[in-house]
């Protein structure tokens, strides 16, 4: 296990996403690799992109981060969209609707269901935040469906929030 | 039809019905369903009666073959003059193998052509394109330059045959082919008859042959039916489809209510640039599914003719009564094919075929019993186009004009079918347009709710299909399948090597700027098409001076 | 393995065939019968289907084809899950695909083909029962 955070320090993709999906299923022993990851983060710049559905987060999202790559930057996105509360599956649509970037091996995309609760939500998003940072991404995009509560939980991950609205 | 009092006592009769005998039988031997409803889900009642139609109008719902509002057909004759064109849709491999299975189809009594591209001559890409790996030669031919349409129609004469063409985003391309294969065997542009798909909406919406944004899509759709006012009066501009808006799941109102949707798209675009609607509302030309509840399939067609003609004459102001006429082809259901015992597929095609015969189609392809296997063998699509023939000269169906008129079942069921096409035409029109629901993803999740609905009441066992939950039998693997040789994409890479070698560069080189200038202008782009195909580019050469201007079309999905 | 463990799926439309119905149909029902659905879109190279496997971390990866070009795409898919590393994950298709070829398919590590007409508890019951655990 101790493997995994050494691995995602030398920069596999594999050993981030199986360690992002440790955190999303609160595995016992998240706690203890994050421990061990956390020394390596703080230089992420982290951006939340929060708003209604339909709005076009993603498209905006889409965007930026082809305009951070035309710079040489490196991107993590972290894409949420929720769980259904009768069956607990989800459908995951962020992924397509960023398909400029998608098809950049350097842009890692994560898309993640809400699985119920907003705190755990919140705590999951910060740590998987926490661990694109320390494999080295320059910037680290975090987009949610935003409803009140969900917006200040983000915020206080991110460095910068954007709120998209619908004109008019 | 029938006087209010005759109504009335209609009606008392039948609520004595429904509480008399009907319910006495219904206590012993209840029914066989709680409701009973079409495979597009709508609800069916026990038994019609005058009372379903009580306000009916003759003159304004359904009038004579040949006039307004058309519901009972386009022409006065129909099928006593002249029997639909038997038109089947068909190309696989090499133009010179889809060259055979053409003057094979000619020799036994097919009456007109319909040419099946392959994936990349439909997505605008070359044969020896990255995006082609596996794909050349698969669903269609592989027509990437002039050379291989030459080989395509070697030996068949340009004037003696129409052409379908399902084509779409690259259509500008392919009939610049045709036009200029015209002009090598000495026919005049006025006498080539024939279609093209040119319908960019439903790719967008559920088919996915799409290159570029909506808004310069459009304007190619535009431009080709401009030049073909000018230059090519006979040719069938577009083909507004329903049929893949059917297969990916929608119900019969739907098909309808989407396609007339998108078409008053078109028509608003041609307005919109400049031209009258009667200069080319008569060569508007529709594409519909069939599927297997005759009188639901008959109803849909019927309320689509009446609907249409309303529209164009009274949205648009048309003056024509050409102009508003729904004429269309018909393709029988591909998803209503089982690859469980294949054979019953025939007897499938023959009621879809009947139902379109009874529709009152101006032509039709008949899918072959082994398609949700492979491609078509021979053997199935002879059988296939027997099916038409039976249909047209045995069963009786093509001697009397819109035989099921008057009909209680069929006029309830037809008014109801119109009904909901408005309903979805006033709420696309709300929301500002086809463009705009399908780019919110409106028209696409009802047909995706659709397909999930049906899927559902499948898995259910309540509606029953035979051979997928019910009346399953074990059975061999199925043999005789037609393969594509995989090596159609060496062979077409050596081609297209070749000629890019070989062609005269400058007259390519400056036909292919000719037309990049001309495309960054409002001018018409089909002649300068016509031009670069003459050069010898090819389909993706010609597809990427647009792809640079216009960039591609990435949808947002949903699901 | 913890409670809050979810079957993670790339529902993917490799090459350029357009026809969703089936792919879109299965994402939908997937996420009812409560796994997390990536469905990718269309016009995939077997790359993009990889990489998208690869950071969404997948279990299973779930391909249609109706255009006949399943025997070229489907093993390519899983010859570069392995180059990358991802053994363990589930790849499954569907679509049109005679029966002469599923032999091939399956040895060249496709764990199964769902032709037409399949139920899809049918096709869910197969990806519980198969998926390893972690």
């Amino acid at each position: 296990m101790d493997d995994l955070v050494a691995e995602v320090l030398q920069g596999s993709v594999r050993a981030m996403a199986r360690l992002i999906t440790l955190i999303e299923n609160e595995d016992s022993r998240a706690l203890y690799l994050m421990a061990a990851l956390y020394p390596h983060t703080g230089n992420a710049y982290v951006l939340g992109i929060t708003g209604s559905p339909g709005t076009g987060k993603s498209t905006l999202t889409d965007k930026i981060t082809s305009v951070l790559r035309d710079r040489e930057q490196t991107v993590g996105v972290i894409a949420v969209d929720p769980s259904s509360p009768f069956t607990g599956g989800a459908l995951l649509g962020d992924r397509i609707r960023m398909q400029r970037s998608s098809g950049d091996a350097e842009v890692f995309i994560r898309s993640m269901a809400t699985r119920g609760n907003l705190g755990g939500l919140a705590r999951t998003t910060a740590d998987i935040v926490k661990i694109m940072d320390a494999f080295g991404k320059d910037w680290v995009i975090v987009e949610t469906v935003g409803v009140g509560q969900d917006e200040v939980e983000i915020a206080k991950t991110a460095d910068t929030t954007i709120v998209v609205l619908a004109p008019g | 039809m029938f006087d209010k009092e005759k109504i009335e006592s209609i009606k008392t009769k039948k609520e004595e019905w429904d509480c008399g005998p009907v319910e006495k039988v219904c206590a012993k031997f209840p029914e066989r369903r709680p409701t009973f409803t079409t495979i597009s889900g709508e609800e069916v009642e026990r038994l019609y009666t005058p009372t379903d139609i009580a306000d009916f109008d003759y003159d304004l719902k359904l009038g004579f073959p040949g006039e307004y509002p058309f519901t009972r057909g386009v022409q006065p004759t129909m099928y006593r003059g002249r029997l639909w064109t038997m038109r089947q849709y068909a190309g696989f491999g090499t133009a010179r193998e889809t060259n055979e299975r053409y003057r094979y189809l000619l020799q036994q009594g097919q009456t007109g052509l319909s040419v099946a591209f392959d994936l990349p001559t439909q997505s605008g890409y070359d044969s020896d394109h990255q995006l082609s790996m596996g794909e050349v030669g698969k669903v269609g031919v592989a027509i990437d330059s002039i050379d291989d349409m030459r080989v395509l129609f070697d030996q068949i004469p340009l004037d003696k045959v129409t052409t379908s063409m399902t084509i779409n985003a690259p259509a500008t391309v392919l009939l610049a082919m045709y036009l200029a294969l015209a002009e090598e065997q000495n026919v005049p542009y006025n006498k080539v008859g024939g279609t093209v798909q040119n319908d960019i909406l439903k790719e967008i919406i559920c088919r996915g042959q799409y290159i570029y944004p909506p808004l310069p899509s459009m304007r190619l759709t535009v431009d080709l039916i401009k030049y073909c006012y000018e230059h090519v009066p006979t040719w069938n501009t577009i083909s507004i489809s329903g049929y893949h808006i059917r297969e990916a799941g929608s119900t019969a109102a739907q098909e309808m209510a989407f396609t007339i949707a998108n078409g008053i798209s078109y028509v608003q675009a041609c307005v919109d640039a400049g031209m009258e609607v009667d200069s080319f509302g008569p060569r508007l030309s529709f594409f519909f599914n069939a599927f297997t509840n005759v009188l639901e399939e008959v109803a849909k067609f019927r309320a689509g003719r009446r609907y249409w003609a309303k529209i164009m004459k009274e949205r648009f102001g048309a003056k024509n009564p050409r102009s508003m006429m729904m004429r269309y082809h018909v393709q029988t259901g591909g998803v209503t094919l089982t690859a469980q015992q294949p054979l019953n597929n025939i007897v499938r095609v023959a009621l879809q075929t009947l139902a379109t015969a009874y529709g009152g189609a101006q032509s039709l392809h008949t899918n072959s019993f082994d398609e949700a296997l492979c491609l078509p063998t021979e053997e199935a699509v002879t059988v296939a186009l027997r099916t038409q023939q039976i249909v047209a000269e045995e069963s009786g169906a093509a001697d009397s004009i819109d035989p099921l008129a008057g009909s209680y079942y069929v006029e309830a069921m037809t008014d109801r079918i119109e009904d909901e096409i408005h309903e979805y035409i006033k709420k696309i029109d709300a929301m500002g347009g086809t463009l705009k629901a399908i780019d919110e993803g409106y028209i696409q999740r009802e047909i995706q709710d659709s397909a999930y609905r049906f899927q559902k009441e499948i898995e259910s066992n309540e509606r029953i299909y035979v051979g997928i939950n019910k009346y399953i039998m074990e059975e061999p693997p199925p043999t005789n399948l037609l393969k594509v040789d995989p090596k159609q994409q060496e062979i077409e890479t050596k081609k297209l090597k070749k000629l890019r070698a070989e062609r005269d560069q400058k007259a390519w080189k400056a036909a292919l700027d000719g037309l990049d200038k001309v495309s960054r202008t409002d001018e018409n782009v089909m002649s300068a098409v016509i031009e670069a195909v003459k050069a010898q580019a090819t389909v993706g050469e010609i597809c990427d001076v647009w792809r640079n201007i216009w960039g591609e079309y990435r949808p947002k999905e949903f699901v | 393995m913890t409670a809050k463990k979810r079957i993670k799926v790339i529902m993917a439309k490799p090459g350029l065939d357009g026809h969703d119905r089936g792919a879109k149909l299965l994402a939908r029902v997937f996420a009812e019968a409560g796994m997390e659905v990536v469905y990718t879109g269309l016009r995939q190279t077997p790359e993009m289907i990889v990489e998208a496997a690869l950071q969404e971390d997948a279990d299973v990866v779930g391909l249609s084809s109706l255009s006949g070009v399943h025997n070229y795409f489907f093993p390519r898919v899983v010859e570069l899950l392995k180059e990358k590393g991802l053994h363990d994950v589930l790849v499954v298709g569907g679509g049109i695909i005679p029966d002469e070829d599923i032999a091939g398919l399956k040895k060249a590590g496709v764990a199964a083909v769902f032709g037409p007409g399949t139920r899809t508890d049918e096709i869910i019951k197969f990806i519980k029962d198969n998926i390893s655990g972690s």
